[in-house]
């Protein structure tokens, strides 16, 4: 087959902005039609993927995110594909459900720390985070975000697939120093969003570590983490 | 995301409207993401380089950049050669590269990380237009295979 017509190398040329706009308009019928193509193109993708994770984060400049929350405020069509047109309407849709169906989609996601941390930083209002925690599992897939605000508030936004073990809660722990070891945010007995008030302690540093434990019904007996972790990160000030 | 779009777009506004953009328009589409299109994070940066690609096509590129020639050009070498020193070491993808003759490397981060366009690369390459076309696609088929 000459590499003319061989649909990985379209799917790269594509993936790269080489094709005309002529060609990408009949590319994209293709794309939306045939599941080979489809294929070539998240190939193509994932293999070049590397390249775009090379790019510094840098933090942005003053005013970029009060633009982008003003802008996301404004009441606008969700577009939703054909299985989740009942959920959707419009502007009528709660917060907490634009929130699910966003947050659904991204199940899959194997490293999107980065897209968590800014995209998680959205959802402050009122209160600004001072630190977005993305915990990953063993896997290094992404199973909840929190939002450490001041006073020791936390708020954990458990992702989808999380779910409590019957008879266990879990819990969320925090390590300001390895002196006083792990220390004890709160519980959960359901794996929905919830915010919680930690004791008083020194407010969080940079990479301060935070994780969730499966711990037996009611908390841990001993006041320090006894059950497997769920998931932990590390504290970062949001960057894209 | 910003730095993405920067390497494209050069002036860091603008690289920043970008992201703006960008999650805007995610922001709506999120619901229709699909993961046989590939993952959600390659989906991201795809919205990203092409609304950045959108703002160098048809010819605005040259608007975009104030210095002298002498300093744009090395100004676009090094961010192709820095996106690509900064891959892993033991990255597939970079000895899959490294594998490539430089000049055919070059054109595929050219395209990729810079949004040129054949014309360009065939410009920058020094060669006709069909021989930088044919170089790519062949580069794009070895580094399949060889990431396969």
């Amino acid at each position: 087959m000459s590499e003319h017509d061989d649909i990985d190398v379209l799917a790269s040329e594509y993936v790269l902005g080489l094709m005309s706009d002529a060609d990408v308009a009949d590319f994209e019928i293709r794309v939306s039609s045939d599941a080979d193509t489809r294929r070539a193109v998240a190939g193509a993708r994932e293999r070049l993927l590397e390249l775009d994770l090379t790019a510094p984060a840098t933090p942005p400049r003053e005013g970029l995110w009060d633009r982008i929350e003003e802008e996301l405020d404004k009441p606008r069509p969700q577009i939703v594909n054909l299985s989740q047109r009942r959920l959707a309407a419009g502007a009528t849709q709660s917060r907490q459900q634009r929130r699910s169906s966003f947050w659904s989609g991204f199940a899959a996601a194997a490293v999107a720390a980065i897209l968590a941390t800014s995209l998680a930083y959205v959802y402050l209002k009122p209160l600004q985070p001072r630190f977005i925690i993305v915990l990953l599992d063993d896997q290094a897939k992404p199973v909840s975000l929190v939002e450490a605000f001041e006073g020791q508030k936390i708020r954990v936004i458990p992702l989808d697939g999380v779910v409590v073990p019957s008879g266990k809660t879990l819990q969320v722990w925090t390590l300001p120093n390895k002196e006083t070891g792990p220390v004890s945010m709160g519980i959960m007995d359901e794996a929905v969003e919830i915010t919680l008030q930690g004791p008083s302690l020194p407010a969080p540093k940079p990479d301060q570590l935070y994780e969730i434990t499966i711990e037996p019904e009611g908390g841990s007996p001993t006041g320090k983490p006894t059950g497997p972790i769920l998931g932990k990160g590390f504290a970062r000030m949001p960057q894209i | 995301m910003i730095s993405v779009a920067q390497r494209i777009v050069r002036r860091r506004e603008l690289a920043e409207e970008i992201v703006q953009e960008s999650f805007i328009q995610i922001w709506q589409h999120a619901a229709t993401y699909e993961a046989s299109r590939g993952s959600a994070l390659s989906w991201i940066f795809t919205i990203v380089r092409n609304r950045a690609l959108n703002v160098v096509r048809d010819g605005r590129r040259l608007d975009l950049v104030e210095d002298d020639t002498l300093d744009m050009l090395r100004d676009r070498d090094a961010v192709i050669d820095d996106a690509f020193e900064r891959l892993d070491e033991d990255s597939r993808l970079r000895r899959c590269l490294e594998g490539l003759e430089s000049e055919r490397r070059k054109g595929v981060l050219l395209a990729y990380v810079g949004g040129y366009s054949h014309g360009e690369i065939a410009g920058i390459l020094g060669v006709p237009l069909g021989t930088a076309k044919s170089w790519i696609r062949r580069a794009l088929a070895a580094l399949k295979e060889c990431m396969a």
